[in-house]
């Protein structure tokens, strides 16, 4: 073939290919979406905006239009869609149990990503998406102190939450156990189970210690068997060249009250293993920085024990949840770097709620500097809420950026979904919100989610 | 025509200057709520004294009228549907089995900060209610809200009637049914019927048996007959349909996910609502009436249902047929805003009475 009509060929090849539209969201297509303007976080605003996305992934974001994709025109400005570090959409048998051991895996209960496994729970993963929410925190929910491994996960194209990002250390203490006895009974319930996790890690430590100076005892006593053993053949080799008798040798002489004066040597003894402990083993994880622990708790006299806990085991991550009287300690909190989860839905039981409104502790935790995620708080149905207390926040005089990182940026962190949610940038998924009007939290003009990249 | 381009404030207070001496102006705010709830860009009042003479994007300009430009958004002062505000305990009255004879209006403490802080957050009139405590509960009052002396606009607003068995269950005095309230109101009514008939009246419910009786006695006597949602509205809203009703807005530990569709199904079904924050509890409870009315317009895609349920709908409920609207021949009682009322962003900047400005918010250093 001619190279100019091969070269021509290609050419057209790939006109037709970057000329070929797609279907908006469509796998393998690459879209452009032209919108009024971005929001890639709380602070950075693009007009106008065009964000390429690519089987779910955004590939390119820019206040000027690339090259190539199909564009599709937005009316309004997009922005990522919400982070919800604190929900309820578990399968329905791990929502109805009575709570598992504290060692239960919530990945391990989770349907396969196969459409139709689990109706219902897609319809409520739909009804999230729907209301904006991207990822979720799912955690385990035992009534213990010690909860299970929750986990973080994404929305398949099922409607389905698959595995992502972090898992945490649920656990719940006082006030986030409920009312009554089990509230007053539980101080200092949280530092014993570090301390028993520390002391099970000593004694698996012990243990492994005996174990390496068995495996040298052990190779000592082969040396041992082995010299016996020769002395013992020589011992033979001689008496039967000497005449004496087989299997008697000096060192093996008997007593006067016939007792054998040396034998074998005696083969060391394996060190008993101390009983392993699932509970125990997830926080020594914590304990070593691999997961981030989550405590629900509420009253002010158990955030303190928590602060004292971050300190004494000088832990990574700590994340204080449902927290309700966190504004008391707002200052401590921000020092110890303690990050706190907010349900936008009333707790049951709950007193600070009757005492100060969210708005109210919110404003007090973000002024002194306390990371605070907003979240449906566990509820069904409750990511409907979101939005909605979001706009009650800036209402009662929040400042729209900072709660605009509690919805995104912050709980995305806090979940390990940085480089994916929580902002419109490369390499994210294209979980995205639409709004028109002057921001997401004006009421009067129309809100819409776009999950997947797609409406 | 005069024209100028001044600051908010001081553009209101000119602009009450002028009102004071019964002169035309024009007020051109970037936008105005107009009459449907919608927002006309670029819109354009014409005062006449204390009364609206017209709106739109476009309104006559007679020679000589000042036209002053604002900054944000006009709309209508926003009315507290129904409220148990500056009182002292309860606005019940629990020696007698009935209490047709009390007013709310003499329960109120005007001089309570209260009235100002509710001024300072665009609620320009409030509904006080009696307490459901008794079938024939009183009357309610309207009062405008802000420092003034005299701003008691319905002393006699609507006679109260409550349904709800257990406001009222005393079994000493009694009634204890919704049963017995009924022959309570029965006997009322038989006992004046020209009173009654043609009255305006606001009918506490809890249950659809309570809600079908009360409708039912409205269509008989000819009463102006709005509701006041009690309990559950969800289990009974379906038989108030076309009706006014008024739902409590959210406090802080009301919010919940049933509650929307709630709302999604009683305005899908034209339950015309309105929003009463039901209590004097402070500022909070104040800012939840522009809240819950920001939630509404989220959960039913309709932001003019929602502003009429803390305006137009809200003065229906009072029995104010000239407020709540900014409309030719209406009061104007105008709040302007620093962006549309249901974006959590926007910050009152000043109000408006009767066509005098009587606050305006104070200016920020930084600016």
């Amino acid at each position: 073939m001619n190279p100019l009509s091969l070269r021509g060929a290609l050419a057209g090849a790939l006109a037709l290919l970057l000329l070929t539209p797609v279907v908006s969201g469509q796998a393998g297509g690459v879209v452009v979406y032209k919108a009024d303007a971005a929001w890639l976080d709380a602070e950075t605003r693009i007009a106008p905006a065009y964000v390429t996305v690519r089987d779910g992934e955004i590939q390119a974001v820019s206040a000027r239009a690339p090259r190539g994709g199909r564009t599709v025109e937005l009316a309004g400005t997009l922005a990522a869609g919400f982070v919800d570090a604190w929900s309820g959409l578990l399968p329905g048998d791990l929502l109805a149990g009575n709570g598992g051991p504290g060692d239960e895996q919530v990945r391990d209960g989770l349907p396969v990503d196969l459409a139709g496994a689990d109706p219902q729970l897609a319809a409520r993963v739909a009804a999230a998406r729907a209301a904006g929410v991207a990822a979720a925190y799912l955690p385990a929910r035992g009534s213990g102190l010690q909860r299970g491994l929750g986990t973080t996960v994404v929305f398949s194209a099922n409607d389905l939450p698959t595995p992502a990002g972090l898992e945490g250390v649920d656990m719940a203490t006082g006030s986030g156990r409920g009312e009554g006895v089990a509230a007053l009974t539980d101080a200092g319930a949280l530092t014993e189970a570090l301390v028993q996790a520390e002391t099970y890690r000593e004694a698996r430590e012990d243990w492994e210690e005996k174990l390496e100076k068995h495996a040298k005892d052990l190779e000592e006593y082969a040396k041992k068997l082995d010299e016996y053993v020769a002395k013992k053949a020589k011992g033979d080799k001689e008496k039967k060249d000497g005449g004496g008798a087989p299997g008697q040798d000096e060192g093996d002489k008997k007593d006067g009250n016939g007792k054998t004066e040396s034998g074998p040597p005696k083969r060391p003894e394996r060190p008993k293993e101390p009983s392993r402990n699932a509970e125990r083993e997830l926080l020594l994880r914590v304990l070593d920085g691999e997961l981030p622990l989550r405590v629900h708790l509420g009253q002010a006299h158990e955030l303190r024990e928590l602060i004292a806990i971050k300190e004494r085991f000088e832990l990574d991550r700590v994340i204080a949840v449902g927290a309700e009287e966190a504004d008391l300690l707002a200052r401590e909190l921000a020092a110890a770097e303690i990050a706190v989860v907010l349900a936008v839905a009333p707790q049951h039981g709950s007193r600070a709620a009757a005492e100060r409104s969210l708005a109210v502790r919110y404003r007090r935790l973000t002024d002194a500097g306390v990371e605070v995620a907003l979240a449906s708080g566990g509820s069904d149905g409750a990511q409907g809420l979101l939005l909605l207390r979001a706009g009650e926040l800036i209402a009662a005089g929040a400042d729209p950026a900072a709660v605009w990182a509690s919805l995104t940026e912050i709980p995305a962190r806090l979940l390990g979904l940085e480089g994916s949610h929580g902002r419109i940038a490369r390499g994210a998924r294209a979980e995205l919100v639409l709004f028109q009007g002057a921001s997401p939290f004006d009421a009067s003009a129309p809100f819409e989610a776009l999950p997947g990249g797609r409406r | 025509m005069i024209r100028s381009l001044l600051p908010f404030g001081v553009a209101l207070l000119a602009c009450a200057a002028s009102a004071r001496a019964q002169e035309a102006m024009i007020l051109h705010a970037d936008g105005v709520i107009g009459p449907d709830g919608a927002v006309i860009p670029d819109g354009k009042i014409l005062l006449r004294g204390d009364r609206i003479f017209a709106v739109g994007a476009d309104v006559p300009q007679p020679a000589g009228v000042k036209v002053v430009r604002l900054h944000g958004v006009l709309a209508p002062g926003m009315i507290d549907a129904a409220a148990g505000v500056a009182v002292q305990g309860e606005i019940a009255e629990r020696a007698f089995r009935n209490n047709a004879g009390l007013r709310a209006a003499d329960a109120l403490d005007l001089r309570h900060r209260y009235w100002q802080a509710a001024l300072e957050r665009g609620i320009t009139a409030v509904h006080v209610v009696p307490d459901p405590a008794r079938a024939l509960a009183g009357d309610s009052s309207v009062v405008r809200t802000g420092a003034a002396v005299d701003r008691m606009l319905a002393p006699r607003a609507r006679a109260v009637v409550s349904l709800v068995a257990s406001g009222f269950a005393d079994p000493v005095i009694g009634p204890t049914a919704v049963a017995g309230a009924l022959e309570d109101l029965d006997a009322a009514i038989a006992r004046a019927p020209d009173v009654w008939r043609g009255r305006k009246v606001a009918v506490y419910l809890d249950s659809a048996e309570g809600a079908r009786a009360a409708t039912q006695r409205a269509r008989e006597q000819g009463f102006d007959a709005v509701y006041l949602a009690w309990g559950d509205v969800g289990g009974y809203g379906r038989e108030l349909a076309g009706a006014l009703v008024v739902l409590p807005a959210i406090h802080d530990g009301d919010w919940s996910a049933r509650l929307l569709e709630t709302w999604k199904r009683l305005h899908g079904a034209g339950v015309r609502v309105a929003f009463g924050t039901r209590s004097g509890r402070g500022g909070e409870v104040l800012d939840g009436l522009r809240t819950t009315a920001m939630a509404y317009s989220r959960a039913t895609g309709d932001p003019a249902a929602a502003m009429a349920a803390v305006t137009g709908n809200a003065a229906a409920i009072a029995g104010l047929d000239d407020r709540g609207r900014i409309a030719p021949g209406a009061v104007a009682d105008l709040v302007l805003w620093s962006g549309h009322p249901l974006d959590g962003a926007a910050r009152v900047q000043a109000v408006m009475l009767a066509g005098r400005t009587v606050w305006t918010a104070p200016v920020d250093e930084d600016e």
